[in-house]
């Protein structure tokens, strides 16, 4: 039989680090070599504990999670990462993945299924939940608001931008020294490329993208 | 000698109640529909405002008709026959009898009342026309006089003014709502998310022992109990916390403190309350002052990215409210923020409405701060 992995907890919830270390002692093959509750403490922990796969929370009070992947590179390229977190939404997967992340869960997985995906990663395949997988590829196929912004004409970006400070059309216009007729015409263009369906969504789309500030 | 106020000052009354004083869309129009009414003496008034595209009206607001008489003519117009005719030519229409016009579609909807005399007017906004007055049967005359088509064509050129500031107060309203309700939605999912599911990883470690291990599995159990604990007074926090402050319910103070844990809690920032007492406020006061603050917190919140704001309340002889952020200020003669603008002279009329004076004093990077004095 090969030797157990050995599976490292990042988590800054200490009820969450209990529940995990319970159920995957629980588990034949797999030993919890280590714990930490912030990514300072994450580094020091791996120098000793030699993990295989750390499963990793991306909200540590000390910063975001994403960035402490390439530092646990850094000390050893073998250890496998996985994401273990509250939210899939692309502003969480898209850098985790970017950062090198081997697979992206989500904190309602059946636990079954998680002891699952650390022997997967184990063995050097990839896990990422439905919903990790959905926001990676809107982020491929060009659904990043970023990305979306670049279908955009300038005027058309100007536009939205205004929408994201609640401008009305009549407001628009004169901004932009227009009639409302064509802004109108940009609205809906704006919608159109975006798959909005609203005054409203394009406007947080507005503030999400950066385009203006909350 | 008291003299009955002229046409002009009507006008002029009406237009500066409706801009700027932070009221919703339908509260401006009915307004002006109301004034409409009122300078030309019709026996009936409305305005609408199309949409964009088809045949509907986003607004239709109209006086003089009872809510009975409303409830059983049933839906809204559309824009057809003469409603529709108005919103495509700048030119007013008076007409002695609307019913002998080819634009009228030659039949009134079920239970409408019959109209004779009519005066519609355009409402203009940078060469388009974005909406219209619609005035029809003349009190004490067949039609309505040339006056009459000069004082509302009056009317609507200020209305257009008065209806964009309203609509952009509304939308800026609806988007800082809809980004309030998804910052709760994660919140809450956050607070319980972590104790629900370490209790799903601990129940199944506990069923794993029961067989080898019923010691381990007992105590596996016990901690399943403590969690599911947890969880329900986590819930409990987050929707005492999420919970709209209700000044009636609790008193001025709790509800300003209800409010800045809530804003805290959702914007990760601090908000503190600092009070000598709680003050003794008629309940309308109360409301007013409560608004105040509401207003205040939100404007900070939404336009300075501060990282503290502190409420203070000093109730003596007369009661002093402060509200004041350390975030990236404005200059408050700066034209640029209507959106702000909007409601600062909301709060403006809501002190002066319970004889308070209210200031507001900012420059760029040094925060900004809302005083209320309220005599008592």
């Amino acid at each position: 039989m090969s030797d157990p992995v050995r599976v490292m907890i990042v988590d800054d919830h200490p009820v969450v680090r209990r529940g995990l270390r319970a159920f995957l002692e629980t588990q034949p093959g797999m030993t919890v070599v280590g714990e930490a509750g912030d990514g300072q403490e994450t580094l020091r922990v791996v120098a000793t504990s030699e993990p295989h796969v750390i499963l990793l929370d991306l909200h540590l009070p000390d910063g975001s999670g994403s960035e402490l992947i390439p530092k646990i590179r850094q000390w050893n390229p073998a250890i496998k990462v996985l994401v273990l977190t509250g939210f899939a939404g692309r502003h969480e997967v898209v850098p985790a993945i970017q950062a090198g992340a081997d697979g992206y869960l989500l904190k309602d997985t059946d636990p079954d299924q998680l002891a699952d995906a650390i022997r997967e990663l184990a063995d050097g395949r990839t896990v990422y939940a439905q919903e990790a997988a959905a926001a990676l590829s809107a982020y491929v196929s060009g659904g990043d608001p970023r990305e979306s912004l670049a279908s955009l004409t300038t005027r058309e970006r100007e536009v939205l931008a205004g929408l994201g400070q609640g401008w009305s059309n009549a407001r628009l216009a004169t901004e932009l020294f227009v009639s409302e007729k064509t802004i109108k015409t940009h609205v809906s263009a704006v919608l159109r490329k975006l798959g909005l369906n609203d005054r409203t969504q394009a406007a947080l789309f507005a503030v999400k993208s950066g385009l203006v500030e909350s | 000698m008291q003299s009955t106020p002229s046409t002009a000052e009507v006008i002029l009354a009406a237009i500066t109640e409706a801009v700027g004083s932070g009221r919703s869309l339908k509260e401006t129009l009915s307004g002006l529909a109301e004034t409409a009414k009122q300078i030309s003496n019709a026996s009936y008034a409305a305005i609408g405002i199309p949409e964009p595209e088809g045949d509907a009206f986003s607004a239709f607001i109209h006086v003089g008709m009872s809510d009975e008489l409303v409830a059983e003519m049933g839906p809204l117009p559309r824009t057809h026959g003469m409603l529709d005719a108005m919103l495509h030519d700048p030119e007013p229409v008076r007409l002695t009898d609307i019913t002998r016009d080819p634009r009228f579609r030659g039949w009134w909807p079920r239970a409408h009342p019959l109209m004779r005399s009519f005066l519609g007017v355009p409402i203009v906004s940078q060469g388009e026309v974005i909406g219209a007055f619609y005035l029809t049967d003349k009190i004490g005359g067949p039609e309505f006089t040339q006056e009459d088509e000069a004082n509302i064509g009056l009317l609507a050129s200020h209305a257009a003014a008065a209806i964009d500031a309203a609509a952009i107060f509304e939308d800026s309203r609806t988007l800082a709502l809809a980004e309030e309700r998804e910052r709760m939605a994660r919140e809450l999912h956050d607070a319980l998310n972590q104790s629900l599911f370490s209790l799903s990883l601990t129940a199944r470690a506990a069923s794993r022992h029961l067989g080898t291990d019923p010691e381990r599995a007992a105590e596996e159990l016990n901690e399943i109990a403590l969690l599911a604990k947890e969880a329900m007074a986590e819930l409990r926090a987050v929707v005492e916390g999420l919970r709209t402050p209700d000044v009636d319910r609790d008193g001025l103070l709790a509800a300003i403190r209800s409010q800045a844990a809530l804003l805290s809690r959702v914007h990760h920032l601090d908000v503190d309350v600092e009070a000598n007492e709680e003050p003794t406020l008629d309940g309308r006061v109360e409301h007013e002052v409560f608004r105040i603050v509401q207003e205040a917190l939100t404007n900070a919140v939404r336009h300075a990215q501060p990282a503290r704001v502190t409420v203070s309340l000093v109730s003596g002889d007369s009661l002093q409210l402060t509200v004041r952020d350390d975030g990236l200020g404005f200059d408050p003669d700066e034209q640029n923020y209507r959106g702000r603008r909007l409601g600062l002279t909301s709060m403006r009329e809501r002190a002066a409405s319970i004889g308070g004076t209210l200031t507001i004093s900012s420059s760029p990077g040094n925060g900004a701060t809302v005083r209320l004095e309220v005599p008592g």
